[in-house]
């Protein structure tokens, strides 16, 4: 047995008080009798000085002791932990990211998690009170507490899971807010990804699901090149076990235009390159062949970029992996020369200056003046951390070396780290923004890797306007999809669906897109293609081991029993056998004030 | 006087006619029957002649018609004695828990006292009073005539309860100092361990004729109080914490009962009339249940 308020208990220091009343309590009054002689035959005979006698005499503060006894209990709330879930208050937050859609036995891990949850709610003790609730890149009350049950299963029902990756952040945020707003809460997160439980939280991890092999495409990025043609790079990358070998078809606007056999060995990884002819449709479908445990990243899609150019300027010594890697950027016209004037974007080879001159920046080296410190010659693998300039740029796997010590100017961001050093970083001083590596090209794995040029892609996109329309061309499912047009949208759904939407100080969101697909987005006679791909290795990842829900988990409240189950709390029991013990001193006490009435014959 | 008896009481008591029926002769003439032949107005009996015998008592016409010689013997009328003892001592100021301060026992012992002895003193009976205690405390010999009452109602109304009750001793000196058997009439609690039966032995051992009344108060008899007391014994001083509750309550009830039952099973042994007084009771009936059953009511 434990207690919730184990502070509470101090009310037991009223017993002592009780006593020292009881003890110190009016003198008894004297009667003057005129046969004490009688009086004490008569307790010789009513044996009123046995021991049962006595704790008659002193009922009335038993009573008192049991009273205070039983309601400061009842106050500190005691309850035992319970084998199965019987709290009075549950909370289930059911994953529904895209892992959640991959098959487990003859059905989804979903399925598994909604069973469970079934379950759970059909074997919750009457009266208690059932919150629903899912997460994946958010996390969502989809029915709040409730002692309905009915109701909770109806929602149940119509919960589906979505092709949205998972942010472990937000799941874990509304559990730690349950945990701490209700104190009876036990939560119960039915997922594939573990949550970092303390010991002796409310909370219950129940897994759902086996691990399974997966084949899943990693990347998909077209370009323009100088003749018009579309240089399109798939990744694809096996997450199995055991080698596979898949059929990979690229469609242009559905019209099959290239097909490839993949081998791949287990934990393998292929990039392919296709080249796509400048005329023809924009919308470019990649699509693994054959079925494996998820589906959702078998196909992914993309927008062809229209024609543009941007002047680009490689300055200093070169670097050929940095050189190849931009200029292999579509719409980018990449030239050296030893002064940076008239470029939209500078290639730093050498040493940079600092402060820099406003434009967009590539510093392959970083200034003098952050530099702290030798250059570290040992090896390191790259960290990346969540930004959007690192979407579908495999860094997780890199290995780097010759890694300069730096201290960053404030206002930068760090992309990636290598160790506790930055090793990928983004600057932004006054009009200039500078993409910055602190490490040497020569000695990693990035420029081996399809990473460099989509990096260089996003980077471009995001710093030089690269996208076209209201809209960016490619999103990820889950986040929200900005149009920035003050006119009425369509936004047409990949499932057909179409939705209108009322722009709001110019611009309108669709705000939680759940499929992968193409969205058509349309403002007055004009449409826009909107690719949105689910090509997250966390969510494709089915044979090892998940992440963490969360691997930096806000703190959760102090554990309120010992085992991560449910709780049987018992004081409204002690609170009703108290006010029983108070009743009953006080029936007694009257009694014992109210005169007795003989019932025999005197002499 | 009116303090004890009021006007209309005495008026009351003034229809009453007391005589002793077996009584003891007194050691003058009265209005009460004596076992003693005598020179009254009532015939007796006959009885033979014997040589000495008053010849004026002779009855001539029984010679006449028998040829012997017969006496007539007349029932000689002499006084009686009654000595009232009244128990003054604490525990006739007292009652039960609860009771009132100021006793009412005591009084009504007072009364009756006062009402037994205006009633000898009208028949021309010699009346004594006594105040006992744990020994005999004050003691009025024997008054005769109306007039003496006022002296002994002023015994009366001086009187308090106090001191200890040891009515054995009491009875003993009183014994010791009356001189002749009469009637006595002992007003009491009789709450000592013995219930007074030896004390009633030590008179009956003279061949007193006894009257005894007991009074007790309400609170001794149904006491009512419950909860926590300390009951202090008025005589002794002996304290006792108690929780009263319906179980000692009766088990005191039975222990006061078996106490009564002693000393009513004693009187009813040897021929003595008890009755209980109730310190709240009317005197009238009392009075007159005492006498009838005492044989004492014309």
């Amino acid at each position: 047995m434990s207690l919730l308020q184990p502070a509470a208990l101090a009310w037991l220091a009223i017993m002592p008080v009780l006593v020292v009343l009881w003890l110190t309590r009016r003198r008894r009054p004297e009667a003057r009798v005129s046969a004490g002689f009688l009086w004490e035959q008569a307790c010789r005979e009513a044996r009123v000085d046995s021991f049962s006698r006595r704790l008659q005499a002193n009922l009335l503060l038993l009573l008192q002791l049991l009273a205070a006894l039983t309601l400061a209990l009842a106050l500190a709330r005691p309850f035992l932990p319970m084998a199965s879930a019987s709290g009075t208050e549950l909370a289930l937050l059911i994953d529904t990211s895209a892992s959640m859609g991959a098959l487990s036995g003859g059905s989804t891990r979903f399925e598994v998690a909604r069973a469970q949850a079934r379950r759970l709610i059909q074997e919750a003790p009457a009266g208690a009170q059932i919150l629903l609730a899912s997460h994946d890149r958010t996390a969502r009350v989809l029915l709040p507490f409730t002692r309905d049950r009915s109701a909770a299963l109806r929602t149940l029902e119509k919960l589906q899971a979505r092709e949205v990756a998972a942010d472990g952040r937000a799941g874990w945020t509304l559990a730690a807010s349950l945990l701490a707003s209700q104190p009876e809460v036990q939560v119960f997160v039915l997922g594939d990804s573990p949550p970092q439980i303390p010991a002796g939280s409310r909370m219950t991890w129940i897994e759902c699901g086996q691990p399974a092999a997966n084949v899943g495409l990693v990347a998909l990025r077209a370009a323009r090149a100088a003749d018009g043609s579309f240089p399109l790079l798939v990744g694809v990358r096996n997450y199995g076990t055991q080698p596979e070998q898949r059929d990979l078809e690229i469609r242009r606007d559905g019209v099959l235009v290239a097909a490839r056999r993949i081998g791949l060995p287990a934990g393998g990884r292929e990039t392919l390159r296709v080249r796509l002819p400048a005329s023809g449709p924009d919308l470019v479908e990649a699509r693994l062949l054959g079925s494996d445990a998820l589906a959702t990243d078998d196909r992914a899609w993309t927008v062809l970029p229209v024609k543009t150019t941007l002047p680009a300027r490689a300055v200093g010594p070169r670097n050929l992996f940095a050189e190849r890697a931009l200029a292999a950027l579509p719409g980018l016209a990449l030239t050296r020369s030893a002064s940076p004037q008239g470029a939209s974007l500078v290639l730093w080879q050498g040493e940079a200056p600092w402060p820099l001159p406003p434009g967009v920046h590539i510093l392959i080296h970083p200034p003098d003046a952050w530099k702290r410190g030798e250059i570290l010659s040992q090896s390191f693998a790259l960290q990346p951390e969540s930004s959007p300039l690192l979407h579908a740029v495999p860094l997780a796997d890199l290995a780097v070396a010759g890694v300069q010590p730096v201290h960053l100017p404030p206002g930068s961001q760090v992309l990636a780290r290598a160790g506790d050093h930055p090793a990928l970083a983004l600057v932004r001083q006054g009009q200039a923004t500078a993409l910055v590596f602190t490490f040497d090209l020569y000695r990693s794995d990035l420029p081996l890797s399809p990473a460099l040029p989509l990096l260089f892609a996003n980077f471009v996109e995001a710093e030089s306007g690269g996208g076209q329309g209201p809209v960016d061309s490619e999103s990820v499912p889950g986040r929200p999809l900005e149009i920035r047009t003050a006119e009425p949208v369509w936004v047409q759904l990949p499932d057909g669906e179409t939705i209108r939407l009322e722009p709001e100080g110019g611009r309108s969101v669709l705000p939680d897109p759940g499929l992968t697909g193409i969205y058509r987005v349309r403002a007055g006679n004009r449409v826009w293609p909107v690719a949105l791909n689910m090509l997250d290795p966390r969510e494709s990842d089915l044979a090892s081991a998940r992440p963490a829900l969360s691997e930096d988990p806000p703190a959760l409240p102090p554990p309120g029993s010992s085992q991560p189950t449910g709780v049987a709390e018992f004081w409204p029991w002690l609170a009703v056998a108290g006010l029983l013990a108070l009743l009953a001193e006080w029936l007694m006490d009257q009694r014992a004030r109210r005169p007795w009435r003989p019932r025999g014959e005197t002499p | 006087m009116g303090a004890l008896l009021q006007p209309e009481f005495l008026a009351w008591l003034e229809r009453l006619r007391v005589l002793a029926g077996r009584t003891p002769a007194g050691s003058g003439p009265g209005e009460n029957r004596s076992p003693a032949r005598g020179r009254s107005a009532e015939f007796a009996e006959h009885r033979e002649y014997r040589p000495g015998d008053d010849f004026r008592q002779i009855d001539w016409r029984a010679w006449g018609r028998l040829d012997r010689l017969f006496l007539k013997v007349f029932l000689e009328e002499r006084d009686t004695t009654i000595s009232i003892l009244v128990d003054s001592s604490a525990s006739m100021g007292a009652g039960g828990p609860g009771a009132p301060a100021a006793s009412a026992k005591f009084d009504q012992a007072r009364r009756l006292a006062a009402a037994l002895a205006w009633l000898g003193l009208g028949d021309l009976n010699r009346v004594g009073l006594g105040l006992v205690g744990d020994r005999l405390r004050h003691w009025r010999a024997p008054l005769r005539g109306r007039k003496q009452a006022l002296e002994l109602f002023g015994i009366l109304e001086s009187a308090r309860p106090e001191g200890k009750t040891d009515l054995t001793a009491a009875m003993r000196e009183f014994s010791a100092r009356s001189k002749r058997p009469g009637l006595v009439v002992v007003i009491s609690d009789f709450l000592q361990p013995d219930g007074g039966i030896q004390a009633l032995k030590a008179l009956r051992h003279r061949r007193e004729d006894l009257l005894v009344a007991q009074v007790l108060d309400s609170s001794e008899l149904e006491p009512e109080t419950t909860g926590d007391l300390n009951l202090v014994d008025v005589e002794t001083g002996t304290r006792r914490q108690v929780t009263l509750d319906s179980r000692l309550l009766q088990a005191y009830r039975q222990a006061l009962q078996t106490l009564c039952d002693e000393l009513s099973d004693w009187c009813r042994a040897h021929r003595c009339a008890r009755i209980l007084v109730r310190s709240d009771a009317d005197l009238q009936p009392a009075l007159l249940d005492l006498l009838r059953r005492g044989g004492l009511l014309r």
